[in-house]
């Protein structure tokens, strides 16, 4: 075995002859913690139905622990799911809940199952609620269930299908770490389903972004997010300022483009050449906004308005209207050496980033 | 805000008025009726008694009581079986066939059910539709006969109350989320054990519901073991049509039917115990 839990190649599915799907591939190692992360319909959700079973690819392979599993069936695969909704049994409590899956594999005693389902509740730190109903608990206790439904089994691999989606905001915040705690504790492969990006990047050891059926990126929440592959990635995780401009000249290390203006001379890592239409991308995080007297060069800077300014503790997040129309936003943050932070709406101010720290792109075909 | 207070107390007065017209007060007629003393000229006698309940322990009474929860009984658990695996399916068809179906399933309402009663005599008899199929394929050598016994008021009653089992089961069925099967086949549950703990236990109020439609009135439907059961097949419909109108005695038709509807309270009262455990959510749930 190669350490990979999971493997997909050339995963296809269709629903009444639209793909949903296509041509899915990629390998989940051991112990990960998998996001998929999308918008709504990019089907995240149906890629988590064709490993847990319930669908069967049309074409493409699936490998759990490096087994072939076309035609087995979801009691058949040692994978477990907690659904969107729980979907935790309402006639049975919460123990019998939990116990489902154990009594269902036979082969245990009463005692070992008791055990077992006892352990699982206590970490989730639900035992002492086993004799409740699920309709007697609140929404984190249900989702709380649902996991320990799941894990009792230790199956090879999690399937979490958005399962923080109906929570409130503070409770999410807690369980995204307790699920986090979870997963280190326990070891076990999680592939999680979010369309939330900040839920993705917090949580995640590697995130699948998906699009339209297709992967657009796989990569770690850093790289996901600090060198997006595609516009659609950066625009789908974060805000990013996208700035549109075409190629002047163009050598080997660097090519020169004129945004907003003004003449940059960038670094040429994506081989562009003349007349290429290119997008610079710039997180509001690495723009900074000065006041006019307290800049000299102004080269590289763009004059703008300052038309909104939204505090918001820790930062200040400023619309800036360029001359050409364009809107930016940009973050700044409070420290010790910058004490002039306090811009107020129509102000004029001078925006700028420190080179290197954008992101290029090529057009999209 | 006042107008709409007369409103409300307007609605609720006339249900009151309506449940106290025509279900409690006919309901206290036949219980004051069930005490007093019958009368051989007259409808009644005004003298308070309880010999109509002391002559309801004479075994014969107990025996048309018992035979009557026998055919009923039996009469709930082929119309269930029969119902079930077709509501299931039925609820989990295409909408566009599913308004069809049930449409099918509803249309023979519009023939009196006496009528229909009377056809299943055609089907049933020793030279009817039955027997003549049977026996021109060979299936049989002499004609069955089964009008007039039990088989026949089974069959009757079974074919006039199916659609009352597959009405609830289907709602129910209907009701039931896939999610509990999706959880259930995911936790390593076969097809047995996902129908026996999951889909059995959550559909216990439908079952229930179309026992209660199916078994109270098998019991009471008269002109059906009157029409298909001849004189041998008597339920406590017939005893009590027979001492109203035949015998008379309507104090003691009274304490029958008394009898009845104390076995109908029984069996809401099971119902309700059901629909404790199916799956209806309590809505007082907690803080975390």
């Amino acid at each position: 075995m190669n350490g990979n839990v999971l493997e997909l190649k050339g995963v296809t599915k269709c629903f009444d002859g639209e793909e949903v799907l296509e041509n899915i591939s990629f390998d989940v190692r051991h112990g990960e913690f998998l996001t998929l992360l999308g918008p709504s319909g990019c089907g995240k959700t149906t890629l988590l139905r064709l490993i847990s079973g319930f669908e069967q690819p049309d074409s493409g392979v699936i490998c759990i622990n490096g087994i072939d599993v076309k035609g087995l069936s979801p009691q058949a695969r040692h994978v477990n799911t907690v659904f969107q909704s729980y979907g935790l049994f309402p006639h049975l409590n919460v123990f019998d809940n939990v116990a489902f899956g154990l009594r269902c594999k036979g082969g245990l005693s009463k005692a070992e199952i008791k055990q077992q389902v006892n352990e699982a509740l206590t970490m989730v730190k639900l035992a002492h609620l086993s004799e409740r109903k699920p309709s007697q608990l609140s929404g984190g206790q249900q989702q709380r269930v649902a996991i320990a439904r799941a894990v009792v089994n230790k199956p090879s691999i999690l399937l979490l299908d958005e399962p923080l989606s109906s929570l409130d905001y503070r409770l999410r915040k807690t369980m995204q770490l307790e699920l986090k705690q979870l997963q280190t504790q326990l070891g076990i492969t999680f592939i999680f389903v979010t369309h939330d990006q900040e839920e993705a990047l917090s949580m995640s050891d590697r995130v699948v972004v998906m699009h339209e059926g297709r992967i657009e990126q796989i990569g770690t929440p850093r790289e996901v997010y600090e060198e997006p592959h595609s516009l659609r990635v950066a625009r789908f995780i974060g805000e990013v300022n996208i700035f549109e401009t075409q190629i002047i000249s163009a050598d080997e290390h660097v090519f020169h483009s004129l945004i907003e203006g003004k003449e940059f001379t960038l670094k040429n890592r994506r081989h562009f050449s003349k007349g290429q239409k290119a997008y610079i991308l710039v997180r509001p995080e690495d723009l900074e906004v000065w006041s006019p007297a307290e800049v000299m060069d102004t080269s590289q800077m763009f004059p703008g308005v300052v038309e909104q300014v939204i505090y918001k503790g820790s930062t200040v997040d400023l619309m800036v209207r360029l001359e050409s129309q364009t809107l930016l936003a940009a973050t700044q943050f409070f420290n010790e050496d910058d004490e002039k932070l306090d811009f107020h709406a129509g102000e004029s101010v001078w925006v700028h980033w420190i080179p290197g720290w954008e992101v290029i792109l090529p057009d999209e075909i | 805000m006042k107008s709409d207070r007369l409103f409300k107390g307007t609605t609720i007065s006339m249900v009151w008025c309506w449940l106290f017209l025509f279900a409690l007060l006919p309901s206290v007629l036949v219980l004051i009726m069930s005490f007093l003393q019958n009368d051989p000229t007259d409808l009644f006698r005004w003298k308070f008694s309880l010999q109509n309940y002391q002559a309801l322990a004479n075994p014969i009474y107990f025996k048309v009581f018992w035979h009557s929860f026998y055919i009923a009984g039996l009469c709930s658990v082929i119309c269930l079986v029969l119902s079930y695996p077709f509501a299931y399916v039925l609820a989990r068809l295409d909408s566009k066939y599913k308004s069809l179906l049930l449409f099918l399933v509803i249309i023979p309402f519009w023939t009196s059910s006496l009528i229909r009663t009377y056809a299943i005599i055609s089907i049933l008899k020793v030279k009817g539709l039955l027997n003549t199929v049977l026996l021109s394929l060979g299936i049989i050598q002499h004609p069955l006969t089964i009008l007039y016994s039990s088989t026949a008021v089974i069959i009757g009653l079974v074919y006039s109350l199916l659609p009352f089992m597959i009405l609830p089961l289907y709602v129910n069925i209907e009701k039931l989320e896939t999610q509990y099967i999706d959880a259930a086949r995911d936790l390593g549950a076969n097809t047995l054990t996902t129908f026996l703990r999951v889909i059995l236990p959550l559909t216990l109020p439908g079952i229930m519901g179309g026992i209660i439609l199916v078994f109270l009135p098998a019991m009471s439907m008269f002109y059906i073991p009157d029409i298909l059961g001849g004189a041998k097949s008597l339920l406590v419909g017939n005893l009590i049509q027979n001492e109203f109108l035949a015998a008379h005695n309507w104090p003691l038709g009274s304490a029958v039917s008394m009898v009845l509807t104390l076995a109908m309270g029984l069996l809401l009262l099971l119902y309700r115990r059901a629909n404790k455990i199916g799956p209806y959510y309590d809505e007082s749930i907690g803080e975390i």
